[in-house]
């Protein structure tokens, strides 16, 4: 009962919408595309790239939007899976389940790492982070489904250490900002804090039922934030893995969490459960007190959404012809 | 595994030799033991993994009736055995089963069509639920399976259903069609039974080889 009452004190509600709550976001521009996108992510530096059919990449810096790159990869590049923030590093699934990593600078690649299953949390999962760079450029994690997540050298594509082996895999991970500690939303439900020196696990949170699809640190690395089927976002105590806070229920699963550059705000996409290429609400709310601040569903379901270094969240939506990128903040 | 191997030889001859077994008059003593040894000495293959998500839940009841009155949808019987790889049953095996209603909902709130089972001593288990229905991103009808035993490696995986159109009734030659299978044998063929006076249902096996640690 103590539990209980302690969660239930410090619950923050997400749902409540009050009638001040600003809705909507400002559209910030139109890229066209040749061909469909598939996937499209944002950077911190604001650099959109979006992955066409037939392979093609195409590379924006945004609100510009003026000069476009374009790399062909061909019809082996499958998804976008993750963007470095300063927008130099993409990272690709290829469809024999190897993970590729191009820098976008000179369309070449830096490595090339062969996984059993990459998890693939985008494009219909929204803009989760199944594979994080940590803020020094220096290293890579890669979340799986059906074996370890697992870390690398970016600078030489060696693998440094996987993390604790799940039953089913992990979702999505995220280093903290100060590169020491990388957390891991793990399809068995549980949430994993890792020493990012050597994999050593510090703490393990079980307090979701359902699986974590998103998850990142504070600013200041002592919590992590992570949602996920349960439909609510827990505040975790990264040294011992206890929750310290906890949502009321969202409409839809959690799949995108993102603290902003001052960590003064979280950004929260939703996924629909049942049709998960619709659009579903973006959320915008307090760190501290998780108060509502905008709200805003989309008309398209956005596939890449986050921070720039300027505190301004962006997010991505596609159509057949165009990426329209999004002011959420 | 050798001395298992041979004392089930023996124990056959033995039984034999006493009478405690008969066997039917088209196979020898020595045709049994053989295909014993066969047994033994061929590990079966363990079953294929499947990719877990996305709506594991955790803590599901354990309830073998997963289909309450109600239900719309094919009424649908599942049934198996968990082994080892060396073809042993695996009793007390954790067989945690999940899957969508007829419409392609899965259950966030609570735990329709959600069970966690142990299997028997012969290492059976089985539950009666629905067809499941299809949903956009994935619209080949399964159901989810984590098994888990001591002393094995943890399986992830899930069957299709060989009546799935999609399929076009040879599941050998077009498994392909479902893009998250690289062959056959997850697709499983469903018994259809109609009885007078009652509704068509379905049946169907699903055997589970556990690979060791």
């Amino acid at each position: 009962m103590r539990c209980i009452a302690a969660l239930v004190g410090t619950a923050f509600c997400l749902t409540s919408l009050a009638q001040d709550i600003p809705l909507g976001a400002s559209h910030v521009a139109t890229l066209p595309t040749p061909a469909a996108a598939g996937d499209a992510l944002v950077s911190a530096a604001g650099v959109v790239v979006a992955l066409c059919e037939g392979g093609k990449i195409l590379v924006w810096p945004v609100p510009e939007a003026k000069s476009r790159r374009e790399i062909d990869r061909g019809e082996a590049a499958a998804n976008l899976l993750a963007i470095s923030a300063d927008g130099r590093f993409v990272v690709l699934r290829d469809k024999r389940d190897g993970v590729l990593v191009l820098d976008v600078t000179t369309g070449a690649a830096r490595f090339e790492a062969r996984l059993k299953h990459p998890a693939m949390i985008a494009p219909a999962y929204v803009g989760s982070n199944p594979v994080a760079f940590s803020r020094d450029n220096r290293r890579l994690a890669i979340a799986a489904i059906g074996e370890a997540a697992q870390i690398f050298d970016l600078g030489t594509g060696h693998r440094l250490y996987s993390l604790s082996p799940t039953p089913g895999g992990t979702n999505a991970v995220a280093f903290s900002r100060d590169g020491r500690l990388i957390a891991s939303a793990d399809t068995d439900g549980s949430v994993r804090i890792y020493d990012a020196s050597d994999g050593g696990l510090i703490a393990r949170n079980e307090d979701f039922l359902s699986e974590v699809f998103a998850i990142d640190f504070s600013a200041d690395g002592k919590e992590v934030i992570a949602g996920g089927g349960d439909r609510v976002v827990l505040h975790i105590d990264a040294a011992s893995g206890r929750t310290v806070r906890r949502s009321n229920e969202v409409a839809e699963p959690v799949v995108y969490i993102g603290v902003s550059p001052a960590g003064t705000d979280v950004g929260i996409a939703l996924m629909q459960a049942d049709h998960n290429l619709r659009p579903a609400p973006v959320y915008l709310t307090d760190d501290r007190s998780g108060d509502l601040k905008r709200s805003w569903t989309p008309n398209d379901a956005v596939h890449g959404i986050g921070w720039t270094f300027h505190g301004r969240l962006l997010a991505a939506t596609v159509s057949t012809q165009a990426v329209d990128v999004w002011r959420l903040r | 595994m050798g001395n298992d191997a041979l004392s089930r030889r023996e124990l056959l001859y033995r039984c034999a030799a006493t009478g405690v077994l008969t066997l039917a008059p088209t196979i020898s003593l020595s045709a049994a033991a053989a295909a014993i040894d066969a047994a033994t000495t061929h590990p079966l293959k363990p079953t294929d993994w499947q990719q877990l998500g996305p709506f594991y839940k955790r803590r599901a009841p354990s309830q073998t009736q997963l289909r309450i009155a109600g239900d719309q949808g094919l009424p649908l019987a599942v049934h198996g055995h968990v082994f080892s790889a060396s073809g042993e049953a695996l009793p007390q095996a954790q067989v945690e089963i999940w899957h969508a209603d007829h419409f392609g909902h899965y259950d966030l709130r609570g735990y329709r069509f959600r069970t966690s089972l142990l299997t028997d001593e012969g290492g059976g288990y089985q539950i009666d639920s629905i067809m499941p229905g299809r949903y956009t991103d994935r619209p080949f009808p399964h159901i989810h399976y984590i098994v888990t035993a001591p002393g094995h490696k943890v399986l992830t995986t899930q069957i299709y259903f060989a009546t799935d159109p999609v399929y076009d009734g040879d599941p050998q030659r077009n498994f392909k069609r479902n893009p998250d299978l690289t062959g056959p044998e997850l697709i499983r063929p469903v018994l259809l039974t109609v009885e007078a006076g009652k509704e068509i249902s379905g049946q169907v096996q699903f055997e589970i080889v556990l690979e060791r640690l």
